[in-house]
């Protein structure tokens, strides 16, 4: 008993962690009080969190040391400026806020153009891929032809589906979108695929944690 | 001419700043007063300037030509400010929600509703973590550094943590109840899930490990065969995707930065 | 026709498996997760092209390059997201690369600058000198806009903030064209920000990505057409990227759970839509 309070004693963090998951995975078997206290309490962390980051990573470099270090006072402008966001709590002046918001959308909005720019144009580019392909000896490449055809098609099939601007009435264009569809549900499954090893290695964090990490079972 | 407001805008000495700083507060409560006071007809114009004007640095930033020897045009080297302007206005977005939380929760409390203690627990939660992490930062006691990490490395990222991992317990309920193979489509996807499945595990790796790794026949590998679906047919065709998103965001950021936009929140009276 | 009577028997098995309890189901999962801890499943693993292109554009870098890793990921994506900023940042300090380590995400600039303190005493890495933790930056657009252009501008302080501009790790870097690499460890498409803002700017610029596996198909088109140079793709590619480093971490110690966990699921599909397939046969 008395190592095991020491231990407690050594390592808080771990047994706290460990009883904080323990509850939130209670929620498996059913709703309870105890998921639901524990729930409240993340959720109050996570906000106090956020305050410390305002005040730490935000608040300190960005206005406290160039306004108060570097005489750089202009900055209160634009702290003022992001006061006008809190107004969004209040009914009447709840349009103030907007002026904030509208300029952080201008802002990302005048990035689009660059954005759009410098990442789908190199992606056209690398879609007309050759047909005839040569190995280094100079015979045809046939497997990468293959690909590159199929590359082709399946492009040009899953674009052929997203045509909403006209009824699809030609067959030759209701068979591409066919062909389209059942090519993006490859992808959907290639993602289904990876979505399912995503979230086991979440569950396995977990119990590493509570078995290695708290109770020392496993190395 | 422009040198007196240049000077003006100039960083201060420290005997000056409480002076400009207060003025610029004070600047700043007039010009809320005066929106305030505005005619409701005039608000969304101003929003639209405003949005306009922020879009308009980075779009002129980037379609302006720029001077070959110096590799930049008039508005490069205000980047960097705009990037601080936006840091500070972006950052703070992060506590808006507080406020929300403190009255429902606080009501909760004051009203001792059903569950108050709950509500108790997560005020309390909320303001030991903003004493201990402010300790953290800027104090020197060791107890309170001790005292954070608990709270940030042995409860917030563990419980993160443990609601995200609660989804691998939904996935196989979904996957036995809900996953039916009903038509040709859920054919396909489903055993191209299978496919790469198979692929991305040693275990699923195994069982073509017989296969030569050389040659045509080490295509039938199934981690070939699954990177085979994900740069052939999946690449493709998440291109193509991406192309109309692509094209459909250029088109909706032009629509934010030019005020065109329409829906509940753009259209709402104001 | 008449149809065939069965019996009450093999009529309850099939309908009771499409009834069964939800918590078996999440029971045979937690077996699954837990039983190769206590028995270790030790099966050889095949490093993809993804992994090992990104292995290789980091070897390709000269000694004293100097690489940016962004580690936008909190812990909701512990699991596969740690993992990968761990095996990067060893193989950075391996090859005596200079590290810049920054986060969009606020927890990630915590937990990013913990895993580089600890690896930075194990591969001997003095902070200032060798590596350095710029924060946590809100917005991603403007940051990067600005990163391109001025980087010691953009990063005036480092996460303690101390002045970055005359740090050892930080001489010769003004803009983007004096870094050698980039890595974005992410679960969310913040590669887009890096390839349409950033990438486009610096043509010998290495951007490689580590992003969590239900994200990694999408990042594919990026990589064929060379503005993604690599991909660690969630704990599989960590997985690998360990094994290419020469360490074990969790990634490598979670490969047998995660394929039992595949197993089992596969299992469920097949026997779900076996149950469904004789019920519906059934009552037509």
């Amino acid at each position: 008993m008395d190592a095991l309070w020491q231990d407690i004693a050594a390592r808080p963090g771990i047994y706290i962690g460990a009883i904080c998951t323990i509850a939130l995975m209670t929620l498996i078997y059913r709703e309870n009080a105890f998921y639901r206290f524990f729930e409240h309490v993340f959720i109050g962390l996570a906000a106090g969190f956020s305050i410390v980051v305002l005040i730490k990573e935000i608040l300190d470099p960005f206005l406290y040391q160039p306004v108060f270090q570097k005489g750089e006072w202009y900055w209160t402008f634009v702290f003022m400026f992001g006061l006008l966001f809190y107004f969004i709590h209040s009914r009447k002046y709840n349009w103030l806020s907007r002026l904030p918001i509208g300029f952080l959308m201008g802002f990302s909005a005048g990035q689009a153009f660059q954005g759009f720019a410098n990442t789908y144009l190199p992606q056209l580019a690398k879609s007309f891929r050759p047909l005839y392909v040569t190995t280094p000896d100079g015979s045809l490449d046939v497997p990468q032809a293959v690909n590159n055809l199929i590359f082709m098609v399946v492009l040009v099939t899953v674009m052929s589906y997203f045509f909403f601007s006209f009824e699809q009435k030609n067959r030759v264009i209701r068979n591409s979108a066919q062909f389209g569809r059942w090519v993006m549900m490859v992808a959907f499954g290639a993602i289904f695929g990876t979505t399912i090893m995503a979230r086991m290695a979440l569950l396995f964090d977990r119990m590493y944690y509570i078995f290695s990490d708290w109770l020392r079972l496993v190395q | 001419m422009l040198e007196p407001l240049v000077r003006f805008f100039a960083p201060q000495p420290l005997r000056l700043l409480p002076y400009y700083v207060a003025g610029a507060v004070v600047f700043s409560i007039l010009v809320v007063f005066l929106l305030i006071n505005l005619p409701s007809r005039a608000r969304k114009p101003l929003i639209a300037i405003v949005t306009f004007l922020a879009g308009l640095f980075y779009a002129t930033e980037f379609f302006w030509p720029i001077d070959k020897a110096t590799n930049k045009n008039f508005l490069t080297d205000y980047l960097v400010s705009a990037s601080k302007l936006g840091s500070l206005l972006g950052g703070m977005t992060l506590t808006l929600g507080i406020l929300s939380l403190l009255r429902v929760h606080g009501r909760n409390i004051a009203r001792l509703r059903a569950g108050w203690y709950n509500s108790l627990a997560l005020l309390t939660a909320m303001v030991a973590m903003v004493i201990f992490g402010l300790m953290d930062k800027y104090g020197t006691n060791a107890g309170a550094k001790k005292v954070f990490n608990v709270l940030f490395e042995g409860m917030l990222i563990n419980m993160d943590a443990t609601m995200f991992s609660l989804i691998a317990f939904y996935i196989v309920s979904a996957s036995y109840r809900a996953f039916r193979i009903r038509s040709v489509e859920a054919t396909i996807l489903m055993v191209t899930a299978f496919l790469v499945m198979l692929g991305q595990v040693p275990i699923g790796n195994a069982l073509t490990d017989w296969l030569p790794r050389e040659g045509w026949i080490a295509s039938l590998r199934v981690e070939n065969v699954k990177q085979w679906i994900l740069s052939q047919v999946n690449a493709a065709a998440l291109r193509a995707i991406a192309f109309g998103l692509g094209v459909g965001g250029l088109a909706i950021s032009l629509r934010i930065w030019l005020s065109l936009e329409r829906g509940a929140y753009f259209e709402k009276e104001i | 026709m008449a149809m065939t009577p069965e019996t009450p028997a093999q009529r309850d098995i099939w309908d009771r498996l499409q009834a069964i309890d939800r918590r078996v189901l999440y029971l045979l999962l937690l077996v699954v997760i837990i039983l190769p801890l206590f028995v270790p499943i030790r099966l050889p693993m095949v490093t993809m092209p993804s992994t090992m292109k990104l292995y290789q554009a980091i070897e390709s870098i000269p000694q004293g390059g100097f690489v940016i890793v962004s580690a936008t990921w909190s812990g909701g994506t512990r699991a596969e997201n740690m993992p990968q900023t761990e095996a990067i940042l060893r193989h950075l300090m391996k090859r005596r690369l200079r590290v810049a380590v920054f986060s969009f995400d606020q927890q990630g600039s915590q937990f990013s600058y913990n895993i580089a303190a600890r690896l930075a005493k194990e591969y001997g890495y003095e902070y200032g000198r060798d590596w350095v933790h710029w924060g946590y930056r809100p917005v991603v657009g403007v940051v990067l806009k600005s990163l391109v252009r001025d980087i010691p501008g953009t990063f005036t302080t480092d996460r303690n903030g101390q002045p970055t501009k005359d740090m050892p790790v930080m001489q010769g870097i003004k803009d983007i064209k004096n870094v050698d690499a980039i890595v974005e460890i992410a679960a969310s498409g913040i590669y887009m920000d890096w390839i349409g803002l950033v990438v486009g700017a610096n043509p010998n610029l290495k951007f490689g990505f580590c992003p969590t596996a239900v994200m990694a198909p999408e990042t594919y088109p990026y990589m064929d057409s060379g503005q993604i140079v690599g991909i660690m793709e969630g704990m599989r590619g960590a997985a690998e990227y360990e094994k290419l480093v020469n360490t074990t971490g969790l990634a490598t110690k979670g490969m047998g759970s995660i394929s039992l966990a595949h197993v089992l699921i596969m299992l469920l599909i097949i026997i779900g839509n076996l149950a469904y397939l004789v019920t519906r046969t059934r009552r037509s």
